[in-house]
């Protein structure tokens, strides 16, 4: 699979977890009006729950990152240079995520 | 995925990379996610919770709506938009009511 069609489809994979996530942390937020949230984020920030926080953090960063290329090229700027863009595009992404791992688990 | 429904996509996924980047801080770098913090957040920052909701709402279910489109599922990529304005309005009623 060619690296720019694996990020394409990246993009779509992260997305669809993005979105369900944001129910599910619309859902969580639901209890800070039903009195369970003080329970429940005891959980969350539990040693157990890190790694999945970690993962999130990773597929956030890159949806994020990924969709900044994808206007930069949708404006037709850089278009020859896609290829570094994407180098770039991973290398920002591993960068960021290893900065905000660092800070979460200090 | 052209037209309206395209430069909207690009345009809430523009805005949302610092806005999402801003909630971030607030909560795991600069606040904590501790029951007093949250509930004094929702009230202290209401607009712009409110504007992050619709936003990444939109975002959301407007790109569901688009992979449904592009793998034929017609029916499929309106119902999601009839989610997005349900998930949204359960988004601001519980921010309202915090």
């Amino acid at each position: 699979m060619r690296l720019n069609t694996m990020a394409f489809y990246l993009h779509r994979i992260t997305g669809v977890i993005l979105a369900i996530y944001l129910c599910v942390h619309l859902c969580f937020l639901t209890t800070v009006k039903t009195g369970q949230y003080s329970s429940l984020i005891k959980v969350t920030l539990s040693r157990q729950f890190l790694p999945f926080d970690l993962m999130l953090f990773l597929i956030g960063i890159y949806h994020g990152v990924n969709g900044v290329r994808l206007i930069i090229h949708e404006f037709g700027f850089l278009y020859r240079h896609r290829k570094v863009l994407l180098y770039l595009t991973f290398a920002i992404v591993l960068t960021l995520w290893i900065a905000v791992a660092w800070e979460v688990m200090r | 995925m052209k037209g309206l429904g395209w430069l909207m996509q690009l345009l809430t996924g523009l805005a949302l990379t610092f806005l999402v980047a801003y909630h971030f801080l607030i909560t795991h770098i600069f606040g904590s996610l501790q029951l007093n913090e949250v509930v004094a957040r929702f009230h202290e920052l209401k607009a712009f919770y409110a504007v992050l909701l619709v936003v990444v709402t939109f975002h959301a279910f407007n790109g569901l709506s688009v992979i449904a489109e592009e793998i034929g599922r017609g029916r499929l990529a309106k119902a999601f938009y009839v989610v997005m304005a349900v998930v949204m309005a359960y988004g601001l009623l519980l921010l309202l009511s915090v």
